[in-house]
């Protein structure tokens, strides 16, 4: 038999346990592992477990935003930012990521899967730059 | 300066800061997953395009910003594949991966005349920025059947053995296919030399070649003033494959300008075996399935697809054109591997040069039972048509006599002719490299092959005859060199006075 690759692994395993309670999962798991073993893919089971948390992510709608600032927001202002962005990408929950940047000077970047939004000083500046250059 | 005048400015600069709106940026972005051997994986840019452009966010080595442009030509489901050009080592695993909507461009325009630049438009020579002003796409649609016409003029490229036998019209696409070492880009560069006061624009495209031998040319080209209607496009071995999968393409989009313009273009691609080998590999690295000889399935398309911008336009289009010649080398002269038989399929001709003859010191060494030019002929001048009808028949029974002759010495008078006729033709069909010849000096040589004037010259002299013959024919002949360059005719009245012109020589020639 042809071997699987990492992504194809996690999402047999994620389809293997969806819906199942948690008792019952413990002996897909079992069985998946005891897989790996004689297949020799023990090893890879990091690859696979991060494979299988984007899937996750993806089939739950869960999206991993970036957020970065150049101080440390504050809790609420990120609450208020999480919800709004869950509404505008249609997205069920936000994980947020923080991030501090001194060289935004100000505002905030969002990096989402495939969007990036840029609100900060920084990138302002260098617009108003080439606009006063040419 | 004055309080006034400055005053002015800084009225000017905060108006135009009043004026900024800030706004928030909203990109479509991917992020780079892997980077090796100048391909990247990126995922996100859910909304790429085949073919768009894509601007990769890298930093050099003290942290400054760096753009590099890349080309999406892989779209899986949850991944991009993309060829990167450039300085592929400071993209990163994370390097933000922006999508651009706009297919790959170059600059194109009367900027690029005479210079020396990479693929992506930009200068190697040393001669400053190209400020040229219009873009082309890279990659475009050819003309349709009905914005043509077929070929109905001559482009001379000043080779007696190509000019006679193997015409090439302007708008056609002709092969010029050998092993290694048997002078293809000679007949190349022959003829861009021979494009002087033609008005005909030239694009040299170098494709994976030593940058020794491109420098060789450009001195060459220049030497022979040949850089003032001349562009070359260069992409090196030392280049990544994507610069040389792009190099022909880019070539044909500065040469469609001129096209557009109403004026005539010839290009060369030397060599579209690197440039398969090239694309072979880039095909490989995106996990493209391999095909025969590991090239992948839309070799052929790869390379239809260029040639089949080179075109002669209809008048209500401008007239104009482009000439290709690519040029393909063959291994051990095998011209049924998969490259040469696709090519060879796709123009209208070839030129084919055997390592033999080379060696023979018959050169251009080209094999006139291979080669073919299938629309050239209709392009010829009258003139040319006139004496080159007769010299390919000579030739072809030469050709069969010669084997035949080989066996016995026993030859009627009819025969012994023929076979001197022939030796004497095959001899004036030699030609030095860098010495094109116009069209009504090449007449007159073939002319007086013909009409039987070198049977007097012994087969060892032909040579010293042509070029003292030459060098009388410009010192007397002038008034009838411009007659048959501007008519394109050998009529009767014409004929005469070179036949006269012609005697009055041979008379005089020891």
């Amino acid at each position: 038999m042809a071997k699987l690759i990492h992504k194809q692994l996690a999402q047999a395993l994620y389809r293997s346990v969806d819906g199942l309670a948690e008792s019952e999962c413990s002996a897909v798991l079992d069985k998946f592992a005891e897989y790996l073993t004689k297949t020799g893919q023990a090893s890879s089971w990091p690859v696979i477990a991060e494979c299988y948390q984007q899937y996750a992510n993806q089939q739950q709608k869960i999206v991993v935003a970036e957020i970065m600032s150049a101080r440390p927001l504050l809790a609420e202002r990120l609450e208020q930012l999480s919800t709004e962005l869950a509404q505008s990408i249609g997205a069920k929950k936000i994980i947020i990521e923080t991030k501090i940047d001194s060289e935004l000077l100000g505002g905030v970047i969002i990096r989402l899967p495939d969007r990036l939004l840029d609100a900060s000083y920084r990138r302002q500046l260098r617009d108003l730059q080439a606009k006063l250059l040419y | 300066m004055s309080d006034q005048q400055s005053d002015v400015i800084i009225e000017e600069l905060r108006r135009k800061i009043l004026q900024f709106q800030p706004e928030v940026k909203v990109e479509k972005v991917g992020y780079v997953t892997k980077i090796s051997d100048g391909i990247a994986l990126i995922s996100g840019l859910t909304d790429v395009m085949s073919s768009e452009m894509i601007d990769f966010e890298a930093f050099d080595e003290e942290n400054k910003s760096i753009a590099i442009s890349g080309v999406a030509l892989n779209l899986e489901s949850d991944q991009v594949g993309a060829i990167v050009f450039g300085r592929g080592e400071l993209i990163k695993a994370g390097t933000v991966a922006k999508s651009t909507g706009r297919i790959l461009q170059v600059p194109v325009g009367p900027e690029l005349i005479g210079r020396v630049v990479n693929p992506l438009g930009e200068p190697l020579d040393n001669q400053g920025p190209i400020k040229a002003k219009i873009f082309n796409n890279v990659e475009r649609v050819a003309p349709g059947v009905i914005e043509r016409q077929s070929v109905n003029q001559p482009l001379q490229t000043g080779l007696k053995a190509i000019d006679a036998m193997v015409p090439i019209g302007r708008g056609q696409r002709e092969l010029i296919i050998g092993d290694r070492q048997t002078g293809k880009t000679a007949i190349a560069v022959d003829t861009i030399i021979n494009q002087r006061g033609q008005n005909v624009q030239c694009f040299y495209v170098a494709i994976g070649q030593k940058e020794s031998k491109i420098a060789q040319l450009v001195a060459k080209l220049q030497e022979a003033g040949a850089m003032e209607y001349t562009t070359i496009i260069v992409s090196s071995a030392a280049e990544s494959a994507a610069m040389s999968y792009i190099a022909p393409y880019a070539g044909c989009a500065m040469a469609e300008y001129f096209l557009e313009q109403g004026q005539d273009a010839l290009i060369i691609y030397d060599d579209l075996s690197k440039h398969a080998v090239a694309y072979r590999e880039i095909s490989l690295l995106l996990r493209r399935p391999p095909g025969r000889e590991a090239y992948p399935g839309d070799v052929f398309y790869l390379h239809s697809r260029l040639l089949e911008r080179a075109c002669k336009l209809s008048a209500e289009k401008g007239g104009g054109s482009i000439t290709a010649l690519p040029i393909i080398e063959t291994q051990a002269g095998d011209i049924s591997a998969y490259i040469p038989t696709n090519v060879i399929s796709i123009t209208d001709g070839q030129i084919f040069l055997e390592p033999d003859l080379f060696y023979k010191g018959l050169r251009p060494a080209i094999n006139a039972g291979l080669s073919v030019s299938r629309v050239g002929s209709s392009a010829q001048t009258k003139a040319m048509k006139k004496v080159a009808g007769k010299l390919r028949l000579e030739l072809a029974q030469f050709r069969e006599l010669e084997a035949f002759a080989s066996f016995g010495s026993d030859l009627d008078e009819n025969t012994k002719q023929k076979l001197e006729l022939g030796r004497r033709l095959t001899e004036i069909l030699k030609q030095g490299q860098y010495q094109p010849l116009a069209m009504a000096d090449q007449v007159t040589i073939f002319y007086a092959a013909i009409s039987g004037r070198l049977a007097s010259v012994p087969v060892e002299k032909v040579g010293s005859w042509e070029r003292e013959w030459l060098s009388y024919w410009h010192d007397f002949g002038q008034e009838l060199a411009k007659k048959i360059t501007e008519t394109g005719l050998l009529d009767e009245i014409n004929e005469k006075e070179l036949g006269e012109l012609l005697d009055k020589f041979q008379a005089s020639w020891q």
